[in-house]
């Protein structure tokens, strides 16, 4: 992983964990979905909104229609961190 | 001039209700969720309902409350996602059958469920400008929905109903602040109605839409209104509320943004305060579309606590999307003028369904805008439903070539 795709999946995992009761941060897999880890529509909409003020990107709403697990939402948050 | 606003307010949310424990349980879902979804129970409609008896039903209570005053209505503007005809407008149907003068315009507009917002925006734009002083608007959001099963957990959340909104110069409900509002629309797929037998939705697009127009309507409405502040300018808010669940994390991410040092006590204490009376009404009913906002705001003015003047922040939103926050300010008129219409009592009487009668019903639901060519609707197949107490009920009673005909029952 480069160090923005560890800063981005890192930050995304611990949002996961302080959300969820019970999980730990090594329990969450890049190749995972957050409904995977019991996250509801709305736990997911929270986890997404937290990582992007911690790493403090702006990201356009259409730009995660293509987002479908957590390998693709790390994907995104490092274009944008790389555009920073 | 200087009182320009909501002169009167009615809400219409169907005549039959199902308990939101019964349905999951019933659907085979799981009953834990409600704590996430936040709601108690759904309006369902009848056979014989559909957006226009929604409309009428809501707004004919304020006509007659008005009397001659009625002939001043110089705009009726319908407010729908439930269309049933690409040409003639729902209003033209409200129009008659509520028997409005002949010097009236009547259209309709369609932006999900921010239309009605919309509308009256354009509306207040109208009284403002001075050009028929006394002029009164009425605007309708009125909608039926057209989930099933396939709606999985946002089946329970769906409502129907009608909410009715007359603008005037004697703003007894609501004095809307002159020029105070913030926008944010763009173009997005989060949800739609591509035929009149179903709704497409992407969940997470549409909470994650949402919940970005939350924020970025208020930022423009502090842009434009001087030393607004999120804590400290509302004594309550109002909220189109999909589900009770999603306004609570509205209002947590934007308490986080707004709110210096703002902790979850604080969040949840202001929660409480602010927009725990907005959804009284919506947990009893579910998502009136974009009558949904004015749900939450007669459910506010009819629980908030005390009777002094109280701004109040709205926010609007419509997949697809396009959003609003506005204000304005409540008084004591305002409990006063809505309780005769009773929306309390008239949710209370509603007929409880068992969930066998709730499924059987809902291919009735829909049916309620294909537009059929002709069609006879028998309304004793719909006796058993009716509340022993009602007032007269308009009703779909058949469709020849096209044109619907409807009767009070």
């Amino acid at each position: 992983m480069s160090p923005f795709e560890q800063q981005a999946f890192q930050t995304i995992a611990c949002n996961v964990v302080d959300l969820i009761p019970g999980l730990k941060p090594e329990q969450i897999s890049i190749d995972g979905k957050l409904s995977d880890y019991g996250c509801n529509s709305i736990d997911r909409s929270d986890i997404v909104w937290k990582t992007l003020d911690d790493l403090s990107l702006d990201i356009p709403i259409v730009e995660f229609a293509q987002v479908s697990d957590i390998r693709s939402l790390t994907e995104l948050m490092v274009r944008h961190l790389k555009e920073k | 001039m200087n009182k320009i606003g909501i002169e009167k307010l009615n809400i219409y949310a169907g005549i039959a209700s199902i308990g939101v424990a019964e349905l999951l349980a019933g659907r085979g879902l799981e009953v834990e969720r409600i704590d996430n979804i936040q709601q108690d129970r759904r309006s369902v409609g009848l056979g014989f309902e559909d957006p226009v008896t929604n409309a009428v039903n809501a707004a004919k209570p304020i006509i007659d409350a008005i009397g001659d005053a009625a002939e001043q209505i110089e705009m009726v503007i319908i407010s729908s996602e439930s269309g049933i005809d690409y040409s003639k407008s729902l209003a033209s149907y409200v129009h008659k059958h509520l028997n409005l003068s002949t010097k009236c315009r009547f259209l309709e507009v369609k932006q999900a469920c921010y239309a009605a917002t919309g509308a009256l925006q354009m509306a207040l734009g109208y009284l403002y400008s001075g050009m028929s002083p006394g002029a009164k608007i009425l605007i309708i959001a009125t909608d039926i929905t057209l989930v099933d099963e396939r709606a999985e957990y946002a089946e329970p959340s769906t409502g129907f109903g009608a909410a009715a909104i007359l603008l005037g110069e004697n703003a007894e409900i609501l004095q809307i602040d002159k020029g105070a509002f913030g926008i944010h629309s763009y173009e997005i797929m989060d949800s739609a109605r591509p035929t009149s037998a179903a709704d497409i939705v992407d969940v997470d697009k549409s909470l994650f839409a949402f919940l970005d127009c939350y924020s970025n309507s208020f930022s423009h409405y502090q842009n434009r209104v001087e030393g607004a502040d999120f804590l400290n300018s509302f004594g309550g808010l109002a909220m189109h509320t999909p589900f009770a669940g999603l306004v609570k994390a509205a209002h947590r991410k934007i308490m986080r943004e707004q709110v210096d040092q703002c902790g979850a006590e604080l969040i949840e204490a202001d929660f409480e305060r602010r927009l725990g009376p907005s959804l009284y009404y919506p947990k009893q009913v579910g998502n009136l579309c974009s009558g949904s906002l004015y749900l939450a705001l007669a459910s506010m003015i009819d629980h908030r606590k005390g009777e002094e003047a109280m701004r109040v922040g709205l926010f609007s939103y419509g997949s697809g999307c396009s959003s609003e926050f506005y204000s304005g300010i409540v008084n004591g008129t305002s409990r006063a003028s809505l309780k005769e219409f009773d929306i309390a009592g008239r949710l209370e009487k509603r007929t409880s369904l068992d969930f066998s009668q709730y499924d059987a019903l809902l291919k009735d639901n829909l049916q309620a805008i294909i537009p059929f060519e002709n069609r006879e609707i028998c309304l004793q197949d719909y006796e058993t439903y009716m509340p022993p107490e009602r007032p007269p009920l308009f009703a779909l009673r058949k469709i020849s070539d096209y044109y619907r005909h409807y009767e009070w029952i």
